[in-house]
């Protein structure tokens, strides 16, 4: 049992405490959901678990945190490594060792526990997480979902009472995130394992928790049942999302729950002409054209004879799993990667020949890590290194607009390091579009940021549509391409395997369909503006 | 095959990096590198970690600056094939076509050496290096080891890094330019140490290692370090019985190292299991280096050689270059050996 009194903590030179006045017992056995904003402290609760806060990140604590009988303020981190197991954000960032199975021993040997008992505790945790045929394995050859649950197989090596999970699966494509949780759920069921998880993406993981705590601004919100919890606050997943505003009860956690409701019964009877149309807009001109696009790593081919267009004012997204060739196709369009053979075309002129800096003058390419962009000693002089770099003249106006659009606008003079993960990412997009491309490249741009930074940036790209800009977003997050995109783009081993309008490719996806087209199939909707949208129309029309 | 243990590779580095490091002679030099790729080939693993740049890339590099350094810094030899003017310093006078072939040997003497080294780093994982380190320094150990991993994450950050900076328009000219490249470089390297040293702590990294060094192994440290260090002075400074004090001084090192790993309990996952894979290794290590001994059945003027004053063709050995090739022996072993059956006694 976890038992947290009075918890106070401030991390050292903060002005604000990080956790404020926590009370909060988990059970033994209890699947426990930790959500809240980005910088509501969700990590720090978590830390708080295995002693990392206060012993590894300083700071003042007041209170007292008992695990499982041990007092965490006065135990540390080494203690509780037989109680606690502990899985971060990064698969990557996490390992020690290179091979599957040392790197699971590793805690073991740490420990000096006896070979012949080593050998049975390793093979109970491959075998616990399907990890059996991947023993020998180098962790740099595996994909991030294998790479998450040898993390967690690595944390139950030392068979904990409880597993705590900073986002595990905020790094991973939806079928591994979802093999992930799987095997979490499994262990929680199978072994009675203690599981606290802390994450964004809560259409994935609601169904599997026993109860869900909600925090804002270090304290509190919302503790109990995840139903319960879910009513109290305003975010959640689509689904949910539509449930409180239709009055749904009891509210659904998941589409097979929601398809049982009569409510929902009587909407997905109504005919689908009345239900929304596709709102794609009017291409005119292509801005991107792609030809016959090949690229191979090491010989291996990674994109097989492309051909895509993105038109003036148009989103598209693409889709795939990881390793579909998605985010190579974006470094061959920026001239990162020179492709072996086709044509590529932005804003009417080719890319043949021309170097990545006069390139990017037409395109605008946010990759997946916004902090390897950031160097400047505020923000609006990353804004100003882009136009310096491009020789372009450095207007006091163009900056504090672009500020303005990305609501950063009292953050001229703050140091971007500094600031939160979704200001960051917002300072990274101004640094990359300063020059007001056309074409706007966009790699992962809502990973591990929370739904209420996501729709701010679904916002800002839209006024940028609106002005005749084209968007290519890779993504995995199919209700952000719902969102967005005018149209899909889905890969597959370096080849496109469907494309079309968003509403037609994902609403008839079974793995890539967002919750809305899989709550009501062949309806043409997608998202919970379009279903809150539609049957408004619906009773006013009655 | 079953992984071999790495103190068989320990020795076949050691051999084949001596080897390399004592002989000049080009054939011989060539014979060690071919032999060295050969093994990397052979037994590195289905799926090896990639050495992070490309090796003939570098190798060319390292043959071509110690061709031209050493042509235009050393003025010797008898074929000129070009005369820089004499008042330039250091470079001028003529450079020949000895210097360079000197120069040349040199660098092929680097890259054989590297050659060795990359495929120990290929062929043995760093877990197994790991159990290698001394119990008492075995934490201190494993921190140097995970710090060499880093090299390839740090190199590939690099370029994500140029990248990025590259699409905002830098580009790199002049040294100011580098600094948006090496202040995120700087900084996620620190968030990963940052993040590593957190999981490492998190899962009992040092648990084993939080009693006291004994009082005994204090004092002999202590002492010995006093001896080794008085011991090099009086042999700096020209006394013989300087030997005398640092043999001391290291004895009652090794003692103290032996008294603090009395008390470090330490485990490992899979125990290292000598067999006949490691016996034929370290055969073929030590008869490889059997030519470098002083007996006289080989002719150990060969292993030399020098371009100057002119160059001419280099001696081979066919026995010698037959001894040698026992370094070959993880090839030979590899080839015999089952994937599934194990080579033990």
């Amino acid at each position: 049992m976890i038992t947290i009194r009075g918890l106070t903590y401030t991390y050292p030179q903060a002005r604000q405490p990080a956790l404020e006045s926590i009370d909060w017992v988990v059970n033994d056995g209890e699947f426990v959901l930790i959500a809240g904003p980005s910088g509501s402290g969700k990590s720090t609760l978590l830390r708080c678990l295995n002693g990392l806060v206060p012993h590894f990140s300083g700071g003042s604590i007041v209170g007292e945190v008992n695990v499982y009988g041990v007092d965490t303020i006065t135990a540390g981190p080494r203690m509780l490594s037989r109680t606690v197991g502990f899985v971060a954000q990064d698969p990557e960032a996490q390992a020690v060792l290179e091979v599957v199975e040392s790197e699971i021993a590793y805690s073991l040997e740490n420990a000096a526990m006896p070979p012949s008992e080593m050998r049975i505790r390793v093979e109970e945790v491959l075998e616990l997480l399907n990890l059996s045929r991947l023993r020998g394995r180098r962790l740099s050859t595996l994909s991030g979902g294998e790479r998450q649950k040898v993390a967690i197989a690595a944390a139950l090596a030392w068979r904990p009472r409880v597993l705590v999970l900073d986002e595990p699966t905020s790094q991973l494509d939806p079928q591994s995130a979802e093999d992930v949780l799987r095997s979490l759920v499994r262990l929680n069921e199978d072994l009675g394992l203690t599981v606290v998880l802390a994450e964004h993406r809560l259409e994935r993981i609601l169904r599997y928790a026993d109860r869900m705590t909600w925090l804002e601004g270090g304290r509190i919100v919302g503790d109990g049942q995840v139903r319960q919890v879910l009513q109290k606050i305003d975010a959640g997943p689509p689904l949910i999302k539509v449930a409180r505003a239709l009055v749904w009860t009891p509210l659904p956690l998941t589409v097979k729950e929601a398809k049982q409701l009569p409510s929902v019964a009587e909407l997905v009877a109504l005919p689908p002409a009345i239900i929304g149309t596709p709102t794609r807009r009017k291409v005119e001109e292509d801005i991107l054209t792609v030809k016959d696009l090949r690229f191979a790593y090491n010989g291996q081919p990674t994109l097989k004879s492309l051909d895509l267009t993105v038109g003036r004012g148009e989103a598209v997204a693409l889709l795939g799993r990881n390793g579909a060739g998605k985010s190579t196709l974006l470094k061959c369009i920026v001239g990162l990667l020179k492709p072996q053979a086709g044509e590529i075309h932005v804003n009417g002129y080719t890319t043949q020949g021309r170097s990545v800096a006069d390139i990017c003058l037409d395109v605008g390419y946010l990759p997946q890590n916004p902090d390897d962009l950031l160097f400047a000693e505020s923000v609006d002089d990353e804004f100003r290194v882009t136009l310096r770099n491009h020789h372009l003249p450095e207007e006091t106006g163009k900056i504090d607009i672009m500020r303005r659009q990305l609501g950063l606008n009292h953050m001229g003079d703050l140091y971007p390091r500094d600031l939160s993960v979704g200001q960051r990412q917002r300072v990274a997009l101004g640094a990359v579009t300063i020059t007001r491309p056309p074409l706007i490249l966009l790699d992962e741009p809502t990973r591990g940021l929370d739904p209420a930074l996501k729709e701010e940036l679904v916002a800002i790209w839209r006024g940028w549509l609106d002005e005749g800009a084209a968007i290519l977003l890779v993504t995995h997050d199919v209700e952000l391409a719902a969102m967005i995109a005018d149209r899909v783009v889905m890969m597959s081993q370096g080849e496109i395997i469907a494309s079309g309008s968003t509403r037609e490719i994902l609403g008839n996806s079974p793995h890539f369909a967002p919750q809305m087209a899989r709550l009501f199939p062949g309806s043409n909707w997608l998202t919970a503006a379009d279903v809150l949208s539609s049957v408004k129309i619906s009773e006013i029309g009655e | 095959m079953k992984p071999v243990d790495a103190r068989a590779w320990v020795m076949w580095l050691m051999a084949g990096g001596l080897l390399a490091i004592l002989i000049s002679n080009p054939l011989y030099l060539l014979l060690l590198f071919l032999i060295s790729r050969l093994v990397m080939f052979a037994c590195a693993p289905a799926e090896p970690q990639r050495f992070p740049l490309p090796f003939w890339r570098i190798a060319a590099a390292i043959l071509v600056f110690s061709t031209l350094f050493n042509m235009l810094t050393a003025h010797i030899g008898q074929t000129v094939l070009f005369t820089l003017p004499t008042s330039w310093p250091l470079v001028g006078g003529s450079l020949t076509f000895e210097t360079a072939v000197y120069g040349f040997l040199n660098g092929l003497r680097l890259v054989t050496l590297l050659s060795f080294f990359i495929a120990f780093n290929t062929i043995v994982p760093v877990s197994e290096l790991a159990g290698l380190t001394p119990r008492a320094l075995h934490e201190l150990g494993l921190v140097m080891l995970i710090s060499i991993t880093y090299i390839p994450e740090t190199i590939s950050q690099f370029h994500r890094i140029r990248d990025a900076q590259a699409i905002r328009g830098h580009q790199l000219n002049g040294l100011r330019a580098w600094r948006p490249i090496l202040l995120p470089l700087l900084i996620s390297g620190l968030e990963r140490a940052m993040n590593l040293s957190e999981t490492m702590v998190s899962r009992g990294y040092g648990s084993t290692s939080q009693i006291a060094a004994p009082f005994r192994a204090r004092v002999l440290l202590i002492i010995g370090l006093t001896f080794a260090l008085g011991g090099s002075l009086r042999l700096t400074w020209g006394g013989a019985d300087g030997w005398l004090l640092l043999s001391a001084g290291l004895a009652a090192i090794a003692w103290a190292y032996r008294e603090l790993s009395k008390d470090v309990k330490r485990t490992r996952y899979k125990p290292r299991h000598w067999g006949l894979s490691e016996t034929f290794i370290t055969i073929g290590a030590i008869i490889a280096l059997i030519p470098i001994l002083p007996l006289d059945i080989f002719d150990r003027t060969a292993f030399y050689y020098a371009p100057y004053p002119e160059v001419s063709a280099p001696l081979f050995g066919v026995g010698t270059g037959l001894v040698m090739l026992g370094l070959a022996m993880p090839a030979v072993v590899m080839i015999f050996t089952p994937p599934e059956l194990e080579l033990t006694h």
